[in-house]
């Protein structure tokens, strides 16, 4: 079941960000974005206190830009003209607490102008989309995380937006509700929509995402599609502990790999790597261990979690060329 | 860019007004006003049922004139009328002093505690007299300090500092703030529907507390109606804006209410002129001129009634228009 569209998709990008900083007194939140997002999947991934927040916030009108502008469809963000082209699902579980979910998302239709049968009509639509209809008599103060993201996403799809922009909608809830979230994103995706999701985990976007924008420190640090964050993390250099028998001999194999770039041996039988281009490594690890059949116990990498990531690209894109 | 949506703004500010209504009616504060206003008949109906007592203000023998004159040898008895200025009774001292005791209220002799012709010692109770409850003792007595200068500021208070800093604190702003309603009618729409609640409420307090002492109350209650409606349009307004300015509006208007409207409004000079409650008791006091309620209004070198309520009106639109220019520009997190 899909809503129609409520305006046609123009060709410019529905969403055009130039050159827009925000800071709050002394605080540099944003610096100098410029982006533009299409219809599709957009992740917008950073770390805590990127600036991500902000960024959602300016896109859906809530805060305005220090300097540079935001376009949506066309209109300034600010505007309330804009907000009829934009749904927002923001972060956190604040709702009606004491309304049904069905109430809520039927307030939500008041709100946007729509009255009786109509409203009834694009509750329950809505409602089948999100796949609460039959648990929406219960009061929101009741629902799980998951429910109430659904609600919340519900209310911010009833008037059928050409932007959805969704802050953490995955934070705090379970690999099946997880999995049926991102459905449901990519199929009000395929319907023409763009959907902008924000995460500070990248492996959540990277199944997900069409495109990606990765923000730190309120600067935008790259942008593009999946295959181009690919690449940039290539080179991303991996810490590794590998545990064995002979640390002494295994170290000094290792350091005939290309993609190790420099090893050391911590305790008596731990080693510390640092690694170029991880994909490679393990690539040449593998073929490592059969053929010079040396006694391995573990291989762990150190840091997995994103912040280093963010780091390196930080680093990155602050040198020249 | 045509849009196919069946937009109705008039519908949109409708929901936020019946959001608004529907929040701060099923809120704390309601709880609270309904205490307080519990409270305050509880004080009225104390107030009307507490009887005036004579003393006697020396030792000496008492003797009871219905006429100031010995001759006549009239007592006073129990169920006989007694004015204000009436002298109830005559101690007369053991050394041939007399004093005369007035009943110092106008009312019914309910009883005669010591008897004619008895001796008495000093401050001993003589008589008991019911008091007349007029409309004009229950404005100068119970409305005035209690009602205006104490129900109807908090009332006011309660719901409008709150209904934009509750949005706010449970962040559920961010729900009317995404839709295409212009912020300035958002506001607007919020301010009516407290307005509305607030009105419903303090007039019916008004009412409550006018028709506890029976038919008298309905003069006091048809003069004090306007003033109530305006004073509360007033306080909304202003109350309103404090809820768009900060986020814990309520301790604001709170501490705006206790040194502001209560202390200075009671103080003369010209500082008094910053308050709301000075022209709504300045208009009162003109009101009540025709009720003869000059004492009871404790009101220094009040404006006329034109000039407070034109005063009042220019207020409670300007703060309305702060309020709403406030609302639209400003950012909530």
């Amino acid at each position: 079941m899909t809503l129609e569209p409520s305006v046609s998709v123009s060709a410019s990008p529905i969403v055009e960000v130039k050159n827009v900083s925000k800071w709050f007194g002394p605080l540099m939140a944003l610096n100098g974005i410029s982006l533009d997002i299409n219809p599709g999947i957009t992740g917008l991934v950073g770390p805590n206190g990127a600036g991500k927040t902000t960024l959602l916030r300016l896109l859906t009108g809530q805060s305005k830009p220090s300097i540079g502008g935001i376009r949506i469809c066309e209109n300034n963000a600010w505007s309330a003209k804009a907000k009829s082209h934009v749904g927002f699902c923001p972060y956190g579980d604040a709702a009606w607490d004491e309304m049904p979910g069905r109430k809520a998302v039927r307030v939500s239709a008041g709100l946007h102008g729509f009255k009786g049968d109509e409203a009834r009509h694009r509750t329950e639509t809505v409602l089948d989309i999100v796949g609460m209809a039959d648990r929406a008599h219960r009061p929101i103060r009741t629902y799980s995380k998951g429910m109430r993201q659904r609600i919340k996403l519900g209310q911010a799809l009833i008037h059928d937006p050409d932007l959805l922009v969704l802050d953490e909608p995955l934070n705090g809830i379970d690999p099946v509700g997880r999995d049926e979230l991102n459905e449901l994103f990519i199929r009000l995706a395929q319907d023409g929509k763009a959907v902008l999701i924000s995460s500070h985990i990248l492996n959540e976007m990277d199944q997900l995402a069409d495109h990606i924008i990765f923000v730190c420190r309120g600067k935008l640090l790259a942008s593009g599609s999946l295959e181009t964050i690919r690449d940039l993390l290539d080179d991303y250099p991996l810490k590794v502990r590998v545990s064995c028998e002979t640390p002494r001999r295994v170290a000094s194999l290792l350091m005939e790999l290309d993609s190790v770039k420099s090893v050391r041996i911590e305790t008596s039988d731990d080693l510390f790597l640092e690694v170029q281009n991880p994909n490679r490594f393990y690539g040449e690890f593998a073929e490592f261990v059969l053929s010079k059949n040396v006694d391995i116990r573990g291989l762990k990498a150190t840091d997995t979690s994103a912040e280093p990531i963010f780091d390196y690209l930080m680093e990155r894109s602050s040198k020249p060329g | 860019m045509k849009t196919t949506l069946q937009f109705s703004l008039f519908a949109s500010c409708f929901q936020v007004f019946g959001l608004t209504l529907r929040r701060q009616f099923f809120s704390r504060q309601t709880i609270v006003i309904t205490v307080l206003l519990g409270l305050s008949l509880a004080i009225t109906i104390v107030w009307l049922a507490s009887d005036s007592y004579v003393r006697a203000p020396m030792r000496g023998t008492t003797t009871y004139y219905r006429a100031l004159s010995p001759e006549t040898n009239a007592y006073y008895v129990v169920g006989d009328r007694v004015e204000a200025e009436s002298v109830v009774c005559v101690v007369q001292g053991r050394r041939g002093g007399k004093r005369e005791l007035k009943a110092r209220v106008s009312g019914v002799i309910s009883e005669i505690i010591i008897e004619n012709d008895f001796k008495v010692s000093r401050r001993e109770t003589l008589v008991r007299i019911q008091p007349d409850r007029t409309g004009l003792q229950l404005a100068g007595k119970i409305l005035q300090p209690l009602f205006m200068g104490f129900l109807l500021p908090i009332i006011s208070l309660g719901y409008a500092s709150a209904a934009i800093s509750g949005e706010r604190t449970s962040q559920t702003l961010v729900y009317l703030l995404s839709t295409s309603i212009p912020r300035s009618l958002i506001y607007f729409s919020i301010y009516l529907a407290v307005l509305l609640l607030t009105l419903a409420v303090t007039l019916s307090c008004l009412a409550a507390l006018c028709l506890i002492i029976g038919t008298a109350g309905f003069d006091v209650c048809y003069k004090y109606t306007p003033v109530v409606f305006l004073a509360t349009t007033c306080y909304v307004s202003l109350f309103l804006l404090f809820s768009a300015l900060v986020r814990r509006a309520t301790f604001l208007a709170l501490a705006y209410a206790l040194m502001v409207e209560t202390l200075t409004a009671n103080m003369p000079g010209v500082v008094k002129s910053i308050t709301v409650s000075f022209y709504a008791n300045s208009w009162l006091y003109d009101k009540s001129l025709s009720l003869g309620l000059e004492s009871s209004i404790p009101a220094y070198d009040p404006v006329g009634a034109v000039s407070s309520q034109i005063i009042l009106v220019l207020a409670f639109l300007s703060f309305l228009l702060l309020g709403m220019w406030i609302f639209s520009r400003k950012e909530y997190d």
